[in-house]
């Protein structure tokens, strides 16, 4: 089965959250998961042939943070052409303005409420997957 | 109204203020005095004809007087002694030894009727004493001897034959008359002067005849003291008989016509008179009064001679011998407004120069008064430049004197206070910059304390997420492996951890407020209270609210955070409610100074004890645990209400009836 999302996230427990609820859907397993941006630049562009359609990105994280993800994206045509949908659990205004500044096609904050958590994996993935058209 | 820009130094002001008032004053004067001295000097030149004139006529009556009484006299004298027909060289020492005693008189004499004559002279040119008799006192030879000074006949001055006293007028008349009486006037043989005679026939016991006595009078003498008079510098006075010939006048002009063919000698009547004002006025008496007879008591004329006014005074003379005469005086006016422009010029001089000192001693006295203050000022402009050097002094006006210790005491003063302000000013800016320097650090804090409470409120809700998360996780995966215990332990577990979650996300919040730059908008309140309840909606509809909000302001405020409030108000009716229906009605009021906003419920009400408790942080009424909330709501509501000047309180509160909130935002909040 392809790997159709990448999870740049370092938050084991929150890999944990976004996965059950992929499996709730129907990509199930078709998700990779690195714990910074760097590990994620370094995944897509030794990976060009998996077909990466959607990356789910925190902000926080040590090594590369979700911002420097974002400005590395912006430098490289492959990559631009990969939605990003950021799942954070930050609500910080600034926050959200910098990441669709930097090229972020949408902005989740993570629900506190795990069912509501699982309803937004639910719906990125019914948007992203099936209902947008991307390259 | 124009602007003044001249600027004029003070001491000429004073002065000039003090030389106008000076010269106002003087013309002042200078114009009355002018004013009465016309009226004064008119009234006096008035009376002083009138007594000029008075004199005249005292003078007039003595001398005219005088040869009655002497004729009187000598009337006894021949009656006592029978003189009448014998000696008559006593009657000549009598009369000439009268002629020497009395000036006025030119002639004394007695005819007798024999037609003699016995007489004592003046000749009216010369100083000489004379005689005349006629040859044993009868009619016959007429011999005229002149006399030494101790009356001895000198010299044979005119012998004339077949003298007649009884063909004499002056015989005739007063023979006719039988009493005293005046003469015609008459012109004396030697043609120098005219006479009049006061005659007087003398009778006897038996009543006859004896003679007649008589004494002659030269009218020069008139002219002598009408001339003497002196009335003015210009004026004239004549005299002249009813019928309009002068007898007298004060002008040299002898009142006499001598005829070229003839020779013969006539009176002058004054109408012909060479001089201006004796033809002119005689003229003016004739118009006016027709007749010289009509003048019958004072009269008084104004009329132009040649342009020139002048004033004329009439009077009538009369006496019981029949001397019946006008006197008429005239003054030109220029003689006495001579006077007056003599008087006013005097004064003009007097005021010019009091005039000119006055304001030489006010320039140099306001200089005087003026200096003191020229030193202040100064002073003052030295001071104001910065110069603090004070000028000493005392002075000796108290005012200014007073000024200068006043204001020496405030230079000090000032002096001082700069001194202070200056050492002031330096530890202030010192203070300043520390307290820049603190506020830095401050905000750094602040701006650290911000990220750290953020990071600290992230970073404790990725852990508690995951306990809910996977204790849900739990409940949904392994709830045939656990029992009814367990369950509950997980539940707890989830419910303690969502309310940290909520209660972490309120502190969040709490701590934004006032953090941010403050941006006061307008905004609609209808339109805000739309925005919470479409946030709210599922709530609103689950529980079954009804929210009214009428006539809602448009007023400046900070928009979301409004909307926070009353989002946490309404959401805390919703959830105290215990109603089938949650009536939620809000309502405004303009205060004066404030927005005052009503939040009234149809709740479970809130106890009198807890009014002001639920606006503390982490603060519920009600001990429900099943009501969800982190119990921070009232105090961020607080936060926001005083974030705009105002305040909020339990309005009223009545168990299971209700509770109205009131909050207030102050009124014209700016961008701050």
């Amino acid at each position: 089965m392809m790997e159709q999302i990448l999870i740049i996230e370092d938050n084991d427990d929150d890999i944990l959250m976004i996965k059950r609820g992929f499996k709730k859907g129907r990509i199930g397993n078709a998700v990779h998961c690195v714990s910074n941006g760097k590990e994620g630049l370094e995944y897509l562009s030794n990976n060009p042939d998996k077909g990466i359609h959607l990356i789910l990105l925190d902000l926080n994280m040590e090594v590369m943070n979700g911002f420097e993800f974002l400005m590395e994206r912006l430098k490289n045509d492959n990559l631009k052409s990969i939605p990003v949908v950021v799942l954070t659990s930050s609500n910080r205004h600034e926050d959200i303005e910098k990441a669709y500044i930097l090229g972020a096609n949408s902005y989740v904050e993570k629900p506190l409420d795990p069912d509501k958590f699982i309803k937004a994996i639910l719906s990125i993935e019914d948007f992203w997957i099936y209902l947008a058209k991307t390259p | 109204m124009k602007k003044i820009q001249v600027k004029l130094p003070l001491f000429i002001v004073i002065s000039v203020v003090f030389t106008v008032y000076l010269v106002l004053i003087s013309g002042l004067v200078g114009y009355l005095s002018y004013s009465t001295s016309k009226d004064s000097v008119n009234t006096i030149s008035e009376e002083f004809i009138d007594t000029t004139i008075k004199g005249i006529k005292d003078n007039l009556n003595s001398f005219l007087e005088l040869p009655h009484k002497i004729n009187n006299l000598n009337s006894s004298y021949v009656l006592q002694n029978n003189l009448e027909l014998k000696e008559p060289q006593i009657l000549e020492k009598q009369f000439i030894s009268q002629i020497r005693s009395f000036d006025s008189l030119s002639s004394i004499y007695l005819g007798n009727t024999e037609g003699g004559l016995a007489l004592g002279g003046r000749e009216s040119d010369k100083d000489l004493i004379y005689t005349i008799s006629t040859d044993n006192f009868k009619a016959g030879a007429f011999k005229k001897y002149s006399l030494d000074m101790n009356n001895k006949k000198k010299d044979l001055l005119l012998s004339l034959p077949n003298f007649d006293a009884r063909t004499r007028p002056w015989y005739t008349m007063a023979m006719e008359s039988k009493k005293k009486i005046w003469s015609d006037i008459y012109i004396l043989f030697s043609g120098q002067d005219m006479a009049i005679a006061a005659a007087e026939p003398v009778y006897n016991k038996e009543n006859l005849l004896v003679g007649v006595l008589s004494i002659d009078l030269f009218l020069s003498n008139i002219h002598t003291f009408l001339k003497d008079a002196d009335i003015s510098k210009n004026g004239e006075i004549f005299i002249i008989d009813k019928s309009g010939l002068l007898v007298a006048s004060s002008t040299d002009e002898v009142p006499i016509i001598i005829s070229d063919s003839d020779n013969t000698k006539k009176r002058l009547p004054a109408i012909e008179s060479n001089e201006l004002y004796i033809k002119a006025v005689t003229e003016k008496i004739i118009s006016s009064f027709d007749s010289f007879d009509n003048i019958n008591r004072k009269e008084y004329l104004t009329f132009s001679i040649d342009k020139e006014k002048v004033h004329t005074h009439i009077y009538p003379i009369k006496d019981n011998y029949g001397i019946d005469w006008i006197i008429a005086a005239t003054i030109p006016e220029k003689d006495f407004m001579e006077e007056i422009w003599k008087n006013n010029r005097m004064l003009i001089i007097i005021l010019l120069i009091a005039s000119i000192v006055s304001a030489a001693f006010s320039l140099v006295a306001s200089a005087w008064v003026v200096k003191p203050v020229r030193m202040l000022n100064s002073s003052a402009v030295d001071l104001a430049k910065g110069k603090w050097k004070i000028k000493q002094g005392t002075y000796f006006i108290k005012e200014i004197d007073s000024l200068n210790s006043a204001f020496n005491s405030m230079a000090l003063q000032l002096s001082n206070a700069l001194k202070k302000l200056k050492i002031e000013v330096g530890e202030r800016k010192t203070a300043e910059n520390a307290m820049e320097e603190s506020l830095k650090d401050i905000l750094e804090i602040n701006k650290k304390l911000e990220t750290y409470s953020y990071t600290i409120s992230h970073d404790l809700k990725e852990p508690i997420r995951s306990i809910r998360t996977f204790s849900q996780f739990i409940s949904e995966d392994y709830t045939e492996k656990l029992d009814k215990e367990g369950k509950d332990y997980l539940n707890r577990i989830i419910k303690a951890s969502t309310k940290m979650a909520l209660m972490i996300d309120d502190l969040l919040l709490l701590s934004k407020i006032g953090k941010q730059d403050v941006d006061f908008q307008k905004a609609s309140f209808s339109e805000i209270i739309e925005e919470v309840t479409d946030t709210l909606a599922q709530s609103i509809k689950e529980n079954n609210v009804n929210i009214t909000a009428l006539n809602m302001p448009e007023i400046s405020c900070q928009p979301v955070w409004i909307k926070t409030v009353f989002q946490n108000l309404i959401s805390n009716s919703i959830k105290f409610s215990d109603k089938e229906e949650t009536i939620i009605d809000i309502s405004y009021k303009k205060l004066s100074e404030y927005h005052e906003f009503t939040i009234k419920d149809n709740g479970q009400g809130i106890e009198k004890d807890q009014h002001e408790k639920i606006f503390g942080l982490f603060r519920k009424a009600h001990q429900n645990r099943n009501i969800e909330g982190s119990g921070a709501g009232l105090a961020i509501v607080t936060s926001i209400v005083e974030q705009h000047n105002g305040r909020v309180w339990v309005d009223w509160s009545e168990k299971d009836i209700g509770t109205a909130i009131k909050f207030t935002l102050k009124n014209k909040l700016i961008k701050g």
